[in-house]
């Protein structure tokens, strides 16, 4: 039984942030890498990173606003204390992709 | 004009890690008395973080062009290659958990500890990763200035 005491949205956007960040952080290589989508990018809005940075912020809204509405408007079943830890660590390892990739791959 | 919106960006950076660290200090003492002050902070952080990327974002596209030039023609094109790059990525993650700190204030930061633990953490990234973009634009300004120097 989920015994929360935070409130719904909170967990909501928590887990949609972790989400865009690793989604984000994994379009820095792909775009990279591939021709294809970086131009598709570039053709979208003009400019690839303002591009990236709508689909980020569209990413994290759309996610967080479904978990919203997730087991009748409480959010999603996460404990409240592996909330703290799941943001974090998302945070970092997607911190560390483009930075790593930059600095080692490309 | 480019170096007004360039100096504008580090400004609101600046201000953003101040609002960021208020944040923290504030909310790891927080008591009934100050629950409404560190919630006016998280949301004075996230909009200091939406004005840090909007004025950020717009020197970048516009005017960025330029100085990578200077810069990858220069004696640190690690200034581009490695901080831009990385920095340009890291501030999309940062504008995504600047935003999510109001909502984490809005609980019950008195009466819940993993709420508090939660906008601890989340401030405390901010500021943390905030002077890590500081210190990215700083070398990248270095960057070119180098680059202008060998120009000369």
């Amino acid at each position: 039984m989920n015994e929360s005491q935070m409130t719904g949205a909170t967990k909501a956007y928590g887990l949609a942030a972790a989400v865009a960040f690793l989604l984000s952080a994994v379009l820095v290589v792909v775009k990279e890498k591939s021709e294809t989508v970086f131009n598709l990018m570039k053709a979208v809005t003009m400019h690839h990173w303002f591009t990236h940075a709508v689909f980020t912020v569209l990413v994290f809204l759309v996610v967080g606003y479904a978990l919203s509405k997730s087991n009748g408007g409480q959010g999603p079943n996460i404990e409240d204390r592996k909330l703290s830890c799941l943001v974090t660590a998302s945070f970092v390892v997607a911190c560390l992709i483009p930075a790593v990739f930059y600095g080692l791959f490309d | 004009m480019s170096n007004i919106i360039l100096m504008l960006h580090a400004t609101t950076g600046v201000l953003f890690i101040l609002t960021a660290v208020w944040t923290y200090v504030d909310a790891l003492n927080v008591t009934e008395a100050s629950v409404a002050r560190v919630r006016a902070a998280g949301k004075l952080a996230a909009l200091l973080m939406w004005l840090t990327i909007i004025i950020g974002g717009y020197w970048y596209i516009y005017f960025y062009g330029a100085d990578k030039a200077v810069i990858l023609k220069g004696p640190w094109p690690v200034a581009h290659d490695f901080f831009m790059e990385t920095k340009e990525h890291v501030l999309l993650f940062l504008l995504i958990l600047a935003t999510f700190l109001p909502i984490a204030t809005a609980n019950d930061l008195v009466k819940v500890p993993a709420a508090k633990r939660l906008v601890l953490w989340v401030s405390g990234l901010c500021a943390l990763a905030g002077l890590g973009m500081e210190g990215a634009g700083a070398i990248i300004s270095m960057g070119a200035k180098l680059g202008l120097m060998i120009a000369k």
